[in-house]
């Protein structure tokens, strides 16, 4: 059995060539604007929050690690009290808290990005290309916000617990593993996939290849035949339909 | 594809999952001191002094220490290799195949990143966490991916073992 492995082989090469260079751009030109945006939209939908007020900020310390001034959800107050407050000799209300994080915490949550682009650019070219790239780029700096926020209420929950229930406990502590180990990687991954419909179907082979490819079209009549010979060799409609819309796996031959 | 995304995020939720389980923590943490091990006599092989506690290793010339935790010792990238062979539509024997020959290539970069790693950070330690934490995790993945495309390829010939006559 000889496997064709031309297209994979190329993906594999413009890969590790680009994905370097998508990391060294991401981290030596693009991380600090794309962490000052995240800030800056982290600290808008802060402000989006109920009792937010202009005393409501996330401030950028010399270090380059956050100062995340919010306010203390109500059913938090009495806890927040009992733990920080009660100690004073004069109770102090606490009604804002506020977390220094450091600029890691956040680098995290936009590393996909290289690895998106890297995918990306690194399947075959098409004029899906760029669209694939600024809507993931779009979902990708939407996630990061999103995994930002889950990172503050975990943070905030080793310090103040937020839920009381052992089950709840466990979700928020499996949603902070996923968030912080998975989710960076398999984000880029998913969203390659979902939104690069070439990339896809060469991958797996579920839909017919592009159209513009005019180079292989002396192939799908091997394709065909082997198709007809499938059928004919297993009954299993699967296996057949695999073969029908597999031009990619068609292609080649033994 | 939906079926198969649905059912790779879901296994993808029960691996990691089974990581939040304090006895199969044990297992991985053992796991981890078994590549430790193996790291340190390769690096013996080649004339290196090392020397490994549990987990950690290190270097007898100048005391410099890497500690093997749950994401370095390659599970993350297995288990979401798993879940991407399992949730393909092949059979059971070519997802055995796959999985065997897929964990044990994601085993051999995983050995030779935490290697490299290891003398990055004896040489150049301002490098090392960007190596460590986002440019070989993102190799990982990415060479894994190519790696799944290719087990696909061979999955998604079912004519090739008709071919064979």
């Amino acid at each position: 059995m000889r496997i064709e492995t031309r297209s994979q082989a190329g993906f594999l090469v413009r890969g590790l060539v680009l994905l370097p260079a998508m990391l060294a751009l991401w981290w030596l030109l693009l991380l600090n604007p794309l962490l000052g945006m995240l800030r800056v939209s982290a600290q808008l939908a802060l402000r989006a929050l109920p009792r937010a007020g202009a005393l409501t900020q996330i401030a950028e310390e010399p270090g380059g690690g956050w100062a995340i001034r919010m306010p203390l959800p109500n059913p938090l107050e009495t806890a927040a009290q009992r733990m920080f407050g009660s100690s004073q000799a004069r109770p102090v209300r606490t009604r804002f808290l506020t977390l220094r994080l450091p600029r890691q915490s956040f680098i995290r949550f936009t590393m996909a990005m290289p690895l998106f682009w890297a995918i990306v650019l690194a399947a075959p070219l098409s004029r899906r290309t760029a669209r694939a790239m600024a809507a993931g780029t779009a979902l990708l700096c939407v996630l990061a916000l999103l995994t930002s926020a889950l990172f503050v209420v975990h943070t905030i929950h080793q310090q103040i617990p937020l839920v009381s229930s052992r089950a709840g406990a466990f979700l928020l502590d499996f949603s902070h593993y996923l968030n912080a180990d998975a989710l960076p990687y398999l984000a880029a991954i998913v969203l390659a996939f979902w939104l690069h419909a070439d990339l896809r179907s060469q991958v797996f082979s579920w839909r017919p290849a592009m159209p513009d490819r005019l180079d292989e079209r002396p192939l799908r009549g091997r394709g065909e035949g082997v198709e007809g010979r499938a059928r004919k060799g297993r009954k299993r409609g699967k296996a057949s339909r695999g073969a029908t819309k597999g031009t990619a796996g068609a292609r080649g031959g033994t | 594809m939906r079926r198969f995304l649905a059912f790779f995020l879901l296994l993808n939720l029960a691996g990691f999952g089974l990581l939040q389980w304090p006895a199969v923590d044990g297992v991985v943490t053992r796991f981890s001191a078994l590549l430790v091990t193996v790291g340190a006599g390769l690096i013996r092989l080649f004339g290196g002094r090392v020397a490994t506690d549990h987990t950690i290793l290190r270097s007898v010339a100048n005391g410099f220490a890497v500690q093997m935790m749950n994401g370095c010792n390659g599970i993350h990238v297995t288990i979401l290799w798993a879940a991407a062979v399992l949730s393909f539509p092949a059979g059971w024997r070519r997802k055995a195949t796959g999985l065997a020959v897929g964990m044990v290539v994601i085993h051999v970069l995983n050995m030779v990143r935490f290697l490299v790693l290891f003398y990055v950070g004896q040489s150049e330690s301002a490098w090392f966490d960007f190596l460590h934490i986002y440019a070989a995790e993102s190799l990982m993945m990415f060479v894994t991916l190519a790696l799944f495309w290719l087990w696909a390829q061979t999955v998604l010939r079912p004519a090739s073992g008709l071919n064979a006559d």
